[in-house]
C-alpha cells in the first residue's frame, strides 16, 4: 500500500488484493489520513481482487470521511472482477467511483 | 441427490488454515467446477472464499494446524460445495438469515461473521449450515 500526500488531498494505492489478509493494514492506512485532507482518493490501478473484508473497510472509511466533512473517491477500477464486486453491492450509490 | 439426479463428479480436498492455503484451495475448486458451471464463476469463487475465510478465521481461529475440509458434489442440476472447519460452530440462523432479501448495506458489510455470509448469499442459490454451525453448504444451480 502506498499513500501519496498533497496539500489538500491524499491518494491511497492498495496492493494487488484488498482482502481479509491485509484488510487490517488497509484500514490503518486509511485511518492515518482521516481528517487531514479535504479529498481522499483510493486508486484501484493494479488491484485485481477484493472481498467482503476489503469492501467493509471502504464502507467504514466512507462513513468516517463523511463525518469529517471530507470527500472520498475511487478511481482507476481496471479489474472486471473488482468492478463486478462494486456493482453487486451498489458501491457507486454510496461512493463516487470514476467510470461508473 | 435422487436417482434422477446422480452425482457425476465428486472431489474432496483439505488444507491448513493459512492464507496461502486458502488461496490454493480456491484455485483448486475453480479448476474442479469450471467445466461444469455456466454461471458466473467469479461470483461462485467469491462465495467459496468468504465461507473459507470465515471457517479459517472464526472456526479454526487461524490456527494453521487446524484443517479445512472441502467436498464438491456435482450433479446434472447443481454444484454443492461443503466446507467444514474444526471449530465450535455458531448460531448461523441468527447471523445468516437476518434480513433476507434486503440489499447489502454498510451495517451488514462491516459486521464480523455476518459480513461474508451476507455477500455469499448474493452469490449462490442457497446457503445453509449443519446444526452445530461448523459445516457450510453452498448450492449453485447449473444453467443449461
Amino acid at each position: 500500500m502506498n499513500i501519496k500526500k498533497e496539500e489538500n488531498r491524499a491518494l491511497i494505492k492498495p496492493g494487488e488484493r484488498v482482502d481479509f489478509n491485509n484488510a487490517h493494514e488497509f484500514k490503518e492506512g486509511l485511518m492515518s489520513i482521516l481528517g487531514d485532507y479535504e479529498e481522499i482518493i483510493i486508486d484501484f490501478e493494479g488491484v485485481k481482487s477484493i472481498d467482503s473484508a476489503g469492501l467493509g473497510k471502504i464502507l467504514m472509511f466512507q462513513k468516517r470521511v463523511k463525518e469529517n466533512d471530507g470527500s472520498l473517491k475511487i478511481i482507476n477500477v481496471e479489474s472486471d472482477y473488482v468492478r463486478k464486486m462494486f456493482k453487486m453491492i451498489h458501491l457507486n450509490k454510496i461512493i463516487a467511483i470514476e467510470g461508473f | 441427490m435422487s436417482a434422477n439426479n446422480p452425482i457425476i463428479k465428486k472431489q474432496e480436498m483439505k488444507a491448513n488454515s493459512k492464507v496461502e492455503d486458502i488461496y490454493r484451495l480456491e484455485d483448486e475448486i475453480r479448476g474442479v467446477v469450471m467445466d461444469f458451471y455456466q454461471g458466473d464463476l467469479d461470483l461462485m469463487i467469491l462465495a467459496v472464499h468468504e465461507i473459507l475465510v470465515n471457517a479459517a478465521e472464526h472456526g479454526n481461529q487461524l490456527l494453521s494446524e487446524k484443517i479445512l475440509k472441502v467436498k464438491i458434489l456435482i450433479t446434472r442440476e447443481y454444484i454443492k460445495v461443503i466446507i467444514r472447519d474444526e471449530g465450535e460452530g455458531f448460531d448461523w440462523c441468527k447471523v445468516a438469515m437476518d434480513n433476507p432479501g434486503e440489499p447489502l448495506d454498510e451495517s451488514r458489510l462491516t459486521g464480523e461473521r455476518g459480513r461474508g455470509i451476507a455477500l455469499t448469499r448474493e452469490c449462490c442459490d442457497r446457503l445453509w449450515y449443519n446444526e452445530k454451525g461448523n459445516e457450510a453448504y453452498l448450492l449453485f444451480k447449473r444453467d443449461f
